[in-house]
């Protein structure tokens, strides 16, 4: 034998059986009676994968996401952080320059690195509409300065004055609206918004179609119509991509009747239905849960101690949806740090930082033999720590048998169809 | 068992990663076996997420 030992998974399916080396991204269709030559380790010349983050030092932050505010002038159905008007928190210029310099001072230490990243969001972050471009020209003055490539993007609800969608289409590189649909759903789940967020949405589609792209929240009555909602942003937005997650229990989403979290089975399959729909339009689908490409074989997100997010009142979060400590009650285990405005730096919390590191599919017993957990990567923490907050990191996915049958039809699909970069 | 001869065994093969997968003109990410700017997290902050960010 030679080479490296790469894990092999055998799926049964009718009269035949699917082979999976996720280490080696292959797929393979072999006869049942075949399949029972192929042993549970195979070798090859090519190394495991490695993500480039696996081996960073602590600390070492190139990007984050500056929450700005908690305010929004929505009021979702489902809001996870129960953002709305009445919310008043906003970042400080301060808070918001430091994450800046940290996050370039990282890049600049690394000796490799040639680019920096910046999010902003919320609540809805362009509701405190002069820090944007205020930071913006930070961002980017201070890494030309240092002769880094400055990445910088936004995460809104899309309701904004046209004005300043065109500000955004020309000035941020990558625009993720959130938006769930075609008319009738996206009034009903996010408070009749849909006229001005389209009109926003085709403006910068308009300007800079490359920079668009949309995240949809599909609740159990949005759901039946996935198909027809890809089929909408292909038609209007063609090329962009399209994210969707189904509702989960978070916030406000827990205290309503009317917008639930739909079957995670219907969901999944109403997903490959649309990949087809997607594909006629030169969109690429996404979901979270489906990760056939990552390099990182162990991580469902940065939750594990990778993210350097900054809330509205300067603490630091790997999960920009566990922000509001009085709405979710587990959002303390994702903070490790906060801004010292007497020490002008951020200050770290090194034991919680050390636990958060722990939070991968590897530490999950009943995922460790799982062909699907190479696939769904133990599933969102953050959903499982709201519903099992005493050891959520050593629990499977609530919806894990639904995943796993996902997994076995998604791989059945890459046979069928190929995997041509437009299935995520 | 090595992979040259599980191949020999198959059917249908599918290869998605890497390779399959071409860096945008300008990404400095440094990985040479491609990336797909795929990120994680249901969040969909999907450039805040550390996973990504370095396609376009």
């Amino acid at each position: 034998m030679r080479g490296v030992q790469h894990r092999v998974f055998k799926i049964e399916y009718d009269d035949f059986v699917i082979v999976y080396i996720p280490t080696l991204y292959r797929i393979y269709r072999i006869a049942k009676e075949t399949a029972k030559k192929v042993p549970s380790y195979i070798y090859a010349d090519a190394k495991l994968p490695v993500s480039r983050w696996d081996n960073l030092p602590d600390y070492t932050f190139f990007g984050t996401n500056l929450i700005l505010t908690n305010k929004c002038n929505l009021s979702c159905a489902y809001c996870y952080g129960e953002y709305s008007p009445k919310k008043d928190k906003v970042m400080t210029q301060e808070v918001a320059y430091a994450a800046v310099d940290y996050i370039i001072k990282s890049v600049l230490k690394s000796g490799w690195r040639k680019l920096v990243y910046l999010n902003f969001f919320g609540g809805e972050p362009t509701q405190v509409w002069d820090l944007i471009p205020d930071v913006s020209k930070y961002l980017r003055e201070n890494s030309t300065k240092y002769n880094l490539r400055s990445r910088l993007t936004i995460t809104t609800n899309g309701c904004m004055p046209l004005e300043n969608a065109q500000w955004l289409a020309k000035n941020v590189d990558g625009i993720n609206v959130s938006m769930d649909g075609f008319k009738s759903i996206q009034d009903a789940q996010r408070s009749q918004s849909f006229d001005r967020v389209f009109a926003v949405a085709q403006e910068i589609y308009r300007l800079a179609p490359t920079k668009l792209r949309f995240r949809s929240t599909v609740s159990a009555s949005s759901v039946e119509y996935l198909p027809q909602i890809v089929d909408f942003f292909g038609k209007n937005f063609p090329g962009c991509p399209q994210m969707y997650e189904p509702l989960f229990t978070m916030g406000r989403g827990a205290k309503n009747d009317i917008c639930t979290m739909p079957d995670a089975d219907i969901f999944f399959r109403k997903y490959i239905d649309s990949i087809s729909i997607a594909k006629r339009y030169g969109s690429k689908l996404k979901t979270s849960v489906l990760k056939l490409t990552t390099k990182s074989r162990d991580l469902f997100c940065g939750v594990a101690a990778r993210n350097f997010m900054i809330t509205p009142d300067g603490r630091v979060t790997v999960c920009n949806r566990m922000v509001e400590e009085d709405i979710n009650k587990a959002a303390n285990l994702f903070t490790y740090g906060k801004y010292d405005y007497e020490k002008k730096s951020f200050i770290f919390d090194n034991e919680r930082y050390q636990w958060l590191k722990r939070l991968t599919v590897s530490q999950i017993p009943e995922c460790i033999d799982c062909f699907a957990s190479s696939i769904c990567k133990g599933d969102c923490p953050a959903n499982k720590a709201t519903l099992f907050p005493e050891n959520f990191w050593v629990k499977k996915s609530f919806r894990c048998e639904a995943i796993k049958r996902f997994a076995k039809n998604v791989l059945l699909y890459v046979l069928e169809n190929g995997y041509n970069g437009l299935l995520a | 068992m090595d992979i040259e001869e599980l191949e020999s065994l198959a059917e249908t093969s599918i290869a998605f990663n890497p390779g399959s997968i071409v860096h945008s003109s300008n990404c400095e990410c440094g990985d040479s076996d491609g990336c797909d700017g795929d990120c994680g997290g249901d969040c969909g902050s999907d450039s805040a997420c550390s996973e990504c960010t370095d396609c376009d």
